[in-house]
């Protein structure tokens, strides 16, 4: 395991999921914005929250709960958390925003290897005494991405059969 | 000759013989019927006048019934003076008829003196048995004048016992009057206390209305404290709001900072500056929310409070208002009682004027039973006379009996025993010990 300090343009959006902190690079953010209402998408995967409207146009919504395989919630009072992407701008669900901090993330290699959830995760972080988990969104968006499509897959085959 | 002369004689000797018996037994009868009306004058006079006697029998029935039944004895003795005096003219008429036949006939030796001597011992068999009826009744006036005076003893006794009753009915009734008026005065008391208490009540009840209007006005000042303080929760949330609106702006311009490289670092602390004012904001809503939910809290429980204390003063009002009406009825009850005990003075004074009467009454009758005693006693002396009368009278008689005989014999017997019955039996009104009253009606014992 290697640690790196980064410098100052290096900082992260720490949002909270429940009891557990998480960050996301802020180059990668677009913006932050209020739940504007996320309608669900028939037959998808609890992943795929749904889709919704946001500045006159239609972004995938994912929830981060589903893919860490907890239950799902109201999305109600949550946040949205507007990643720009290869593909395009996508949004993620969170509980609520901690703030734009710089972070001394510790890098784990070990991560990267695993098939579940942990494979999202780059490394981790401290703020005020508390671990942070630091997400990187483009593996978040491919592990959605895999869980989406293998549901669908699996959903056809169980419709033919 | 010898034997006509010896008839003449004899003749002119049975002549002398009836007109001396003739004006003996005129005098006789004429004596007999003077002692007999003064024995019967002096009974009257010792039962007293019939009016008298009506007098007395007031509220004395005994004592009437006695009379009537002396009145009856006299009445009787009358008939027996006026059927002696008859036969008493009887004999006058036949001793005239005797001379009559004598001078007519001519006289036979003995004849006439034997026919006198048996028309003279009719006469004393006749007087003896009226001198029998005379003693039976002079005995049953013995007896009855004893009955009446037993009844006046007794009823002494009675008017004695009655007027220690009226005496103290009378104290009993003073002492009612007396208890009447103390009982009045404390009703009055009691009365007073009760409309002072009226007072004070009234006082308690204004003052519990003024607290209630208290209550009233702190439960709706504290109400509108409620009502402001939801409408200050409502503004603090929109401030929360756009403080958080203004934290996400700042955070969405920090991001663009960060994006923008060197060139957003000025912008980054813009939004850095913005992102504190907004949580000062946030913050000093949280604590002007914090406090308002206190005040809001603070403000719930006094009307809490309040509720309670105007549920109890109402609880209490009632309760005020029962014994109000308690007390207006203590007051009622008492002005009634008053009134009634106020009648209570005037109708046992009526009442003891009632007694004063009915003891002058009583006294009155008293008076009567002396009375009454003092004839029965000189009834009894006047029985004890007509008694010795009688006796002089049977002895008188003695002469034209001529022999004694049996009933006669009796007679005299029987009246020795009346007359020593009469003075054995007499009854001794004064004996020492006795109680009796006097004119003042005290009780003063013979001694």
């Amino acid at each position: 395991m290697t640690s790196t300090r980064l410098d100052e343009t290096d900082k992260h959006c720490v949002f909270c999921l429940g009891d557990s902190l998480f960050a996301l690079p802020a180059t990668c953010l677009l913006e932050v914005a209020a739940n504007p209402g996320v309608s669900a998408v028939p037959g998808a995967n609890a992943v795929l929250a749904g889709v919704c409207h946001l500045r006159n146009e239609f972004l995938a919504v994912i929830d981060l709960r589903a893919l860490a395989g907890e239950d799902r919630v109201d999305f109600g009072d949550q946040q949205l958390l507007v990643v720009n992407g290869s593909n395009g701008a996508w949004a993620v669900l969170v509980d609520g925003i901690v703030g734009l901090e710089s972070l001394e993330v510790s890098i784990s290699q070990d991560m990267h290897s695993a098939d579940d959830w942990t494979a999202a995760m780059i490394g981790s972080a401290t703020l005020r005494n508390c671990a942070i988990r630091i997400l990187e969104p483009s593996r978040v968006y491919r592990l959605a991405d895999n869980v989406i499509r293998h549901w669908w897959a699996e959903s056809a085959v169980g419709s033919c059969n | 000759m010898v034997f006509a002369l010896h008839t003449d004689v004899s003749l002119a000797w049975g002549g002398a013989m009836i007109g001396a018996a003739t004006i003996l037994v005129v005098v006789i009868a004429w004596s007999v019927g003077a002692r007999v009306r003064q024995g019967l004058q002096r009974m009257i006079q010792a039962t007293g006048k019939p009016d008298r006697v009506n007098e007395v029998g007031v509220g004395i029935l005994e004592f009437d019934g006695t009379t009537r039944q002396l009145s009856e004895y006299v009445q009787r003795w009358s008939d027996a003076a006026t059927s002696a005096r008859q036969q008493a003219h009887d004999i006058d008429q036949l001793l005239a008829q005797l001379d009559r036949r004598s001078s007519k006939r001519g006289s036979r030796p003995g004849s006439p003196g034997e026919h006198l001597r048996h028309v003279l011992e009719g006469i004393s068999l006749s007087v003896d048995a009226q001198l029998r009826q005379v003693l039976n009744g002079v005995e049953e006036i013995r007896r009855s004048v004893g009955e009446i005076a037993e009844g006046a003893d007794n009823q002494s006794a009675s008017i004695t016992k009655a007027a220690t009753y009226v005496e103290q009915l009378r104290t009993n009734i003073e002492a009612v009057t007396q208890n009447a008026r103390h009982v009045q005065a404390a009703i009055a008391l009691v009365r007073e206390a009760a409309q002072g208490s009226t007072t004070g009540i009234g006082g308690l009840s204004r003052g519990v209305g003024r607290l209630v209007e208290h209550l009233n006005a702190n439960e709706r000042s504290f109400r509108t404290v409620s009502d402001h303080s939801r409408e200050i929760g409502a503004i603090i949330e929109t401030i929360s709001a756009i403080a958080s609106r203004t934290d996400m702006l700042a955070l969405n311009a920090s991001i663009e900072s960060v994006r923008a490289g060197e060139h957003g670092k000025g912008f980054a602390v813009v939004a850095e500056e913005v992102h504190r004012f907004s949580e000062q904001t946030a913050q000093a809503a949280r604590e002007v929310a914090a406090m308002l939910d206190s005040t809001q809290l603070e403000a719930r429980e006094s009307i809490r409070y309040i509720t309670e204390a105007h549920q109890e003063i109402e609880r209490e009002i009632l309760g005020v208002t029962s014994l109000q009406e308690k007390i207006d009825r203590v007051i009622h009850i008492s002005n009634e009682s008053s009134d009634r005990l106020a009648e209570i003075p005037s109708n046992t004074e009526h009442q003891l004027v009632t007694i004063q009467e009915v003891l002058q009454e009583v006294v009155h009758i008293g008076n009567v039973a002396k009375s009454t005693r003092k004839h029965a006693e000189k009834a009894c002396w006047t029985t004890k006379a007509l008694t010795k009368m009688m006796a002089q009278f049977y002895s008188s008689l003695a002469p034209l009996r001529g022999r004694a005989e049996p009933a006669s014999e009796e007679l005299a017997s029987a009246l020795a025993e009346s007359l020593n019955d009469g003075q054995g039996q007499e009854t001794n009104l004064d004996e020492p010990g006795r109680e009796l009253r006097n004119e003042n009606w005290e009780v003063v014992t013979v001694g």
